[in-house]
């Protein structure tokens, strides 16, 4: 069996996990040049596999039969773009985070795209899990290492929502292979109590509304580069699961539409830029839920490139903001202002970000979207598609003009800062380029699509509705702002679903700690006050006791025997108190004993 | 009584701002004065009527009817930011703001 894994070749995913083993072991150059062969390598092995080959790394380790194997390379049309992505922003990732000294973050990242990747090849539905929750443990430490009380709070949060939604996957698993005797990882639709926790499961990783307030509530509060980790891996693996379990779910529609268009009423308000962010990341990610959703060919390519270039974008977006918060020390849009005098090769990339986001044609987001959006359209769901525009429209106004509006110009606050970083610069241009490059050259992104891809973005018509949807957005952002009726960023958190877990937690300590304690006194007052002393008292005089027991029937007879002069139980205690036992008793005893002997053994 | 005779004093600083404010209001230049000053707000002006107009030009093809009213696209972005834009006022203030810092 390991043998067989060598002259295949390992499966990306183990390349990561057991690259990131190496990492605390080297220094210097030769770390950096290790850390980026590890993506490379990953590559390497994936592109070695022929896609229409059928599995590979498979290990028959359960031992179950043919339908138990675990298999780690299940390479196809829809796997091999999200590998391809996940590999090529994990490269991009790595150089950002080049200049951190700080092996935690190196080792969590590695494991974390390691876990990713392996849930994207898993062929069996325990790979998966098991990748899963590789996945959701490594990310958490990406948040725990910014080493800060609020980081630490938010990073107990975020692991108990994941172990909440691993053990509805591990559920909804256990209660799949017990009904079809199968591991298989394949469409299932929702048909059974199995698939609904499986989905609820899937559900929390993709953020999909009502379950998205982890992401927000954790994703700020991560480590500079561990949030471009974050942008990238949980919620497009989870993507990717929904693609392959649950494709055609007329339910994704639905709560993909509410997941696009919710979080941007927050993303309007929202302050801290990065929380900004999140909200972004979780409507973009409705839009693809949406395009899972509704199902046909043009609308699972939708979700695929849509999840491609999101993840370029979102990347780069996290990677402005970390570079911004690292050159200020300041994570508030209210703080920021006229910083494209001083960074202004970073305000470059926050704009082809922005650009991209809001899906302005020539950047990767409008042969994305478009294909979403056209999706459904085709399928006549004029409610859903009037959605998406509405959101398309709200995204322009919160990523497109307010985030580089604030940051980048607006107000000059006077803030001192040094532009980013070369190592830095190098990943944000690499992401903006992509950016701008799939959008020119979208072919070649279209050829690695699950279905083949007809689809013509660039028609005049499309660019010019397009435009028009963009440009009156941004008219109606300059006059609101001009007239001073849009919302300056908001000075506190404003609640969301998260809230609700929250003080739950805080409502079920205060129960429990109630509840318990009352039970903990009430315990001790009744076993150790009162059973306890009762025993006690019994055991002091169990001779007497048994012996009273055993005679009491007797009573008449032992007590006329004396004329009734004397009371039984008192002579008995006395006499077991003095030592001075009456031969007879012991004798009635004995005898009595050996009567229950005679009689029931 | 000190913290309400400062207070007070607050309230008076503020009403003084206050006409400062509608001042600074009442200044504020008509759209087409800035548009005339501002070569980009020019273009930006120029692009949005070009874009109208060449509405007109298309041959469209919508599958879903309402994308083929003139201007459709248009209004429904003006209408649509602004509506999001009033919808998070509407949020905040529905939801009140909680102090986190």
């Amino acid at each position: 069996m390991i043998p067989n894994i060598i002259h295949n070749s390992f499966p990306p995913a183990l390349i990561f996990i057991l690259g990131a083993l190496l990492v605390p072991f080297l220094k210097g150059r030769a770390k950096f040049a290790y850390l980026l062969l590890i993506p490379i390598a990953a590559l390497a092995a994936m592109s070695g596999v022929d896609i229409n080959g059928g599995s590979r790394w498979v290990l028959p380790l359960l031992n179950f039969g043919p339908g138990y194997d675990m298999i780690l390379g299940r390479i196809d049309n829809l796997s091999r773009i999200f590998g391809i992505i996940f590999i090529l922003i994990s490269f991009v990732a790595l150089i950002y985070a080049l200049n951190i000294a700080d092996d935690l973050q190196f080792v969590a990242g590695l494991c974390y795209v390691g876990g990713a990747l392996g849930v994207t090849f898993a062929g069996d539905l325990f790979t998966l899990y098991i990748f899963w929750e590789v996945m959701a443990i490594a990310s958490t430490f990406l948040v725990l290492a910014r080493r800060t009380r609020e980081a630490q709070a938010a990073a107990f949060r975020y692991v108990m929502v994941h172990i909440v939604g691993g053990l509805s996957l591990l559920a909804g698993i256990v209660l799949y292979v017990k009904a079809f005797n199968t591991t298989e990882f394949s469409a299932i639709g929702l048909h059974s109590t199995a698939s609904w926790f499986i989905l609820i499961g899937v559900a929390v990783n993709a953020a999909a509304f009502p379950l998205h307030g982890w992401l927000k509530d954790a994703y700020p509060e991560a480590t500079i580069a561990g949030a471009v980790f974050l942008s990238a891996f949980t919620t497009k693996s989870a993507v990717y699961v929904m693609a392959r379990m649950f494709t055609g779910t007329e339910l994704l529609i639905w709560v993909g539409a509410a997941t696009a268009v919710i979080p941007v009423l927050y993303a309007i308000i929202e302050n801290d830029i990065r929380r900004i962010m999140a909200y972004s990341l979780i409507s973009q990610v409705g839009f693809m839920l949406c395009a899972v959703g509704i199902g046909t060919q043009l609308a699972i390519n939708g979700a695929a490139a849509h999840a491609f270039c999101h993840i370029l974008y979102k990347a780069l977006f996290f990677m402005v903001a970390g570079a911004v918060i690292q050159a200020t020390g300041k994570t508030r849009l209210s703080d920021l202002g006229g910083l494209y005098k001083t960074m202004p090769l970073t305000c470059l990339f926050c704009l082809v970000a922005s650009a991209s986001i809001s899906a302005f044609p020539l950047f990767n987001g409008f042969v994305s979207k478009s294909m979403i959006i056209s999706a459904a359209s085709h399928e006549h769901l004029t409610a859903v598609w009037l959605i998406l525009e509405f959101a398309s429209a709200g995204t322009l106004v919160y990523a497109g003009l307010r985030i580089p509006y604030f940051i980048f110009f607006g107000e000059d606050k006077g803030i001192k800062a040094e532009e980013a970083p070369a190592n830095m610069l190098i990943a944000m241009g690499v992401a903006a380029f992509l950016c701008v490059y799939l959008a020119v050259d979208f072919k070649s992104l279209y050829r690695l699509l699950p279905f083949v891809a007809g689809y013509v973005p660039y028609t005049f018509a499309h660019v010019i509705a397009q435009l028009q949807l963009l440009l009156f957005g941004a008219l109606a952002f300059f006059l609101l702002v001009r007239y001073d009726v849009f919302p300056s960023p908001s000075k506190s958190d404003l609640p969301d679903t998260d809230l609700i877990y929250r003080k739950a937690s805080v409502l079920f300590y205060r129960a429990a700690d109630v509840g318990m304690n009352t039970l903990n006194a009430f315990s001790a007052e009744l076993f150790i006050g009162r059973i306890t002393s009762a025993v006690n008292d019994f055991a002091r005089n169990a001779p007497a006791h048994i012996a009273y027991l055993c005679l009491s029937p007797f009573k008449s007879v032992l007590e006329a025997d004396d004329g009734g002069a004397k009371n039984l139980k008192s002579s008995i205690y006395k006499a077991f108190a003095s030592g001075s036992v009456p031969v007879g008793i012991t004798a009635a005893l004995s005898t009595l004993f050996i009567v229950i002997l005679f009689c029931f053994i | 009584m000190k913290k309400n005779s400062g207070s007070k004093k607050n309230n008076r600083e503020s009403k003084a701002r206050q006409p400062e404010k509608n001042k600074q209001m009442a200044e504020k230049k008509p759209l087409l004065t800035i548009a005339k000053e501002n070569p980009y707000i020019t273009g930006f002006f120029v692009i949005l009527g070009v874009l109208l107009i060449l509405d007109f030009m298309i041959h469209k093809h919508e599958t879903i009817s309402i994308g083929n009213v003139p201007e459709f696209y248009a209004v429904y972005g003006f209408v649509s930011a602004a509506a999001l834009v009033f919808g998070a006022k509407a949020l905040r203030a529905l939801f009140g703001q909680i102090e986190r810092r």
